[in-house]
């Protein structure tokens, strides 16, 4: 079972259609990166999925009970962008009182509260008042009382925001430990390179839907896809190649060459050296996350925009979706 | 244990702003006064001067929120020639010369003043009979002049203040009688025994009334004033509260907490009651603390007040907490608020003023002297709305008069249930209890709503 899924999740505010439509599912044990420009609806999908917004449509499953639920959001950890904690309270004081309201007993916090400080790098700074911390500070603060219960799901907006080189890969670090130890984690990041580093999948929406999702090597992936550079005034045999099986096309002053799966790149180079050419370049081609992500926004974004759908097409559809669901399970 | 977290969380808050430090610093200087201040106790002869006739110290000052009393008697003289009533001497009988508990005889003389001695007189707020100049009045009997000597030593007696063994008239010359009284010292006596005050050994020269009195009138000003600006720092240290909750980036932080939003707002509301609360207790208690050692009166009827400071508070802080959600501003709270106290005050005095109209219409139609009836204010369209208004609003007029009655009720006789023999009032407690509260839960119930169905 999904430890989060939604679907044909719809999210209204007044004329603005934040969420059109999303549905997408998250597996234990998973890193889950959103992805999106400003307004995209990342942060509006986390608030549905624990609660702080209603009035939405659709299914919205967390942990398999109905998302936002008092009970649910007790196995939940969550760290939002642009948090503010009450400057009044030290850190300790603040993980405490949060600590209090998840229902964790005193002896627990008193145990928890120092070691999950020292695992974010702040333990020296707890009895000091938040209004001392720097941004760092706070967003270190912001993990640790996100992480302290020991969450089965951790949602994280923007978790390594004005937090310096160092302090991100301590982040990283300890998003991986948590993985290790089963936790789910879905990241909303505008640090596309952070997300390509720990995170299994992600999902890119744009205007309130999901237009590309899936694992970050499968997405990025040009996987046999290789360029070839030979010295200067040589030519790659490309009718022989052809003739072999595999599919080679100019690029600029170098060949592309893509190979299906029963085929290795060792096999050209062999051929190529048995011709008495010299390899001057070779490189398997590659996307970053940033580029993929990049390439899908400019390409929906010429898009022409479907007409919107009506209130009752929307319901159709959602219903629709139940009833595959339910064939399905059937 | 939530509630305890919400609690301490807004204690922090409380403590963070200089406006409780300084309520909490301004209280300590009030105990420090109270502390200063003693009492010297008076001789006997100067206590019991304060009997003298029904417009003695001792009468107005404890009949002083009976006011139908006060008219009754002085109606009563109004027809008869002004009788002066003088304390010639004062015999200890039993006990220690001076002392509350001893026993006392005192020799009174009472002489009938001419119609001119009147003249000057009110009664009880009522004019004297218009022909009172043209024709003499007759003298007062003796049965007459008994009574009314005896008059103060009954109220006395009645609240077991002192035990009124007897009164004679041992002697009649003309105008001019003697009187003979014999007065039991009781455990209660020591409140009205005359004193004087002293603030840190200087004594107060001048001011010499019965101690339960002073004490009233001290502590109820004292208590009045904090009352007023502990409720005022309140409003400005709790409107903040709701607020700073629903700042972005700090209520979702909330929210994801596993509590009901309903709960989270009106534990957050039992947290700002119970800093004003603690607050009330401190400056209350210490009052109380330090006029029991330095006078032996312990008001512990005054430690009510704690309860209904905070209750008053409640009703302002329910208002607070509803705009504080909806607005979501500091500052539209604390106006929104003032401004409901300010109505609510209005409404109150208009009230009054319009029963007390009413009563003094009604009062005129039954002597035959009132307006005919379409002519009455108390019956117009204006009385009637004041009643409307006053009965759908929160009473904190009420709780003002309620505190009022305990302090005198617990410095005069010590006992609360001798407030209906101490104090007259036409307040039907339950309904404004039950009127304020529902008046709290319905902003309450608003509040917790919109909270519930808002998107943060």
């Amino acid at each position: 079972m999904p430890v989060l899924e939604t679907r044909a999740l719809r999210k209204q505010y007044g004329e603005i259609e934040a969420l059109a439509g999303v549905s997408l599912k998250v597996d234990e044990g998973e890193i889950y990166g959103l992805l999106g420009q400003n307004g995209a609806g990342k942060t509006t999908l986390i608030k549905i999925m624990l609660g702080i917004t209603g009035g939405w449509e659709g299914d919205a499953m967390l942990l398999g009970e109905t998302a936002g639920t008092s009970h649910v959001r007790s196995r939940v950890g969550y760290l939002p962008e642009d948090h503010q904690f009450p400057d009044y309270h030290t850190g300790y004081s603040l993980l405490d009182f949060y600590g209090e309201l998840l229902g964790l007993a005193s002896s627990s916090r008193s145990e928890l509260i120092p070691k999950m400080l020292e695992q974010v790098g702040i333990a020296d700074r707890m009895d000091y008042k938040i209004r001392t911390y720097s941004k760092g500070m706070k967003q270190r603060l912001g993990i640790a009382q996100a992480l302290m219960h020991r969450p089965d799901v951790i949602f994280l907006d923007e978790p390594t925001d004005g937090v310096d080189p160092v302090g991100r890969r301590d982040i990283r670090e300890l998003l991986l430990d948590l993985k290790k130890r089963g936790s789910t984690i879905f990241i909303n990041s505008h640090l596309l390179g952070e997300v390509e580093l720990i995170c299994d999948r992600v999902a890119i929406l744009m205007k309130g839907k999901i237009i590309r999702e899936g694992e970050i090597k499968t997405l990025t992936r040009q996987e046999g896809q290789f360029l070839i550079g030979l010295a200067p005034g040589k030519h790659l045999p490309v009718t022989d190649l052809a003739s072999m099986g595999y599919d080679v096309s100019p690029v600029e002053d170098r060949w592309e060459v893509r190979l299906r799966d029963d085929q290795n790149i060792d096999a050209v180079v062999d051929f190529v050296r048995s011709r008495g050419l010299n390899l001057r370049h070779l490189v398997e081609k590659r996307q970053t996350l940033e580029e993929l992500f990049l390439e899908t926004h400019d390409g929906n974004e010429n898009k022409p925009e479907k007409p919107r759908e009506s209130k009752r097409e929307q319901s159709e559809n959602v219903k629709v979706l139940k009833a595959t669901d339910e064939d399905r399970a059937s | 244990m939530k509630y305890f977290a919400i609690l301490k969380d807004s204690l922090r808050e409380a403590l963070d702003s200089t406006v409780l430090l300084v309520l909490w610093g301004l209280s300590t200087l009030v105990i420090v006064f109270v502390a200063l201040l003693s009492f010297s106790p008076q001789p006997a002869e100067e206590t019991m001067g304060q009997f003298m006739g029904p417009d003695s110290r001792f009468f107005y000052a404890i009949n002083s929120h009976k006011p139908e009393v006060m008219m009754a008697e002085g109606s009563k003289q109004a027809v008869h020639r002004p009788v002066r009533f003088n304390l010639e001497k004062v015999t200890l009988l039993r006990g220690d010369a001076n002392s509350p508990e001893s026993d006392y005889e005192l020799t009174i003389t009472a002489k009938i003043e001419e119609n001119a001695a009147r003249k000057k007189m009110m009664h009880g707020g009522m004019p004297e009979p218009p022909d009172a100049e043209k024709k003499k009045l007759p003298l007062p009997t003796d049965e007459q002049i008994i009574k009314w000597a005896r008059s103060p030593f009954d109220s006395a007696d009645e609240l077991g203040l002192l035990k009124f063994e007897k009164i004679e008239l041992t002697a009649s010359v003309g105008g001019s009688k003697t009187l003979r009284v014999v007065v039991l010292g009781t455990s209660r006596t020591h409140r009205i025994w005359a004193s004087h005050p002293n603030i840190a050994g200087y004594p107060l020269e001048g001011i010499s009334v019965p101690l339960g009195f002073q004490l009233y009138n001290l502590t109820s000003t004292v208590l009045a004033i904090g009352a007023w600006v502990a409720v005022l720092a309140g409003v400005v240290i709790t409107s903040f509260f709701i607020p700073n909750m629903l700042r972005k980036g700090t209520i979702d932080l909330l929210l994801v907490k596993p509590i009901e939003r309903w709960m989270l707002l009106v534990y957050k509301y039992i947290g700002g009651l119970s800093f004003i609360f603690l607050s009330t207790a401190y400056a209350i208690g210490g009052i109380w603390l330090v006029l029991g050692i330095r006078t032996g009166l312990w008001a512990n009827g005054a430690l009510v007040m704690i309860l209904t400071i905070t209750f008053f508070f409640a009703i302002l802080y329910a208002v607070s907490t509803l705009v504080g959600v909806v607005t979501r501003s500091t500052v539209t709270a604390i106006m929104v608020t003032i401004g409901a106290w300010f109505c609510f005050f209005v409404i109150g005095q208009f009230y009054t003023v319009m029963t007390t109209i009413d009563r003094g219409e009604k009062m005129m139609a039954e002597v035959g002297m009132g307006k005919p009836e379409e002519q009455r204010w108390g019956d117009g369209y204006i009385a009637k709305s004041a009643r409307v208004l006053h009965f759908v609003t929160p009473r904190t007029g009420d709780l003002n008069t309620l505190n009022d009655m305990l302090v005198f009720t617990d410095f005069m006789t010590g006992d609360l249930r001798d407030m209906p023999k101490l104090y007259s009032t036409d307040v039907n407690f339950l309904e404004s209890l039950i009127v304020s509260t529902l008046w709290i839960a319905l902003c309450l119930g608003l509040a917790s709503l919109w909270f519930t169905y808002k998107d943060y």
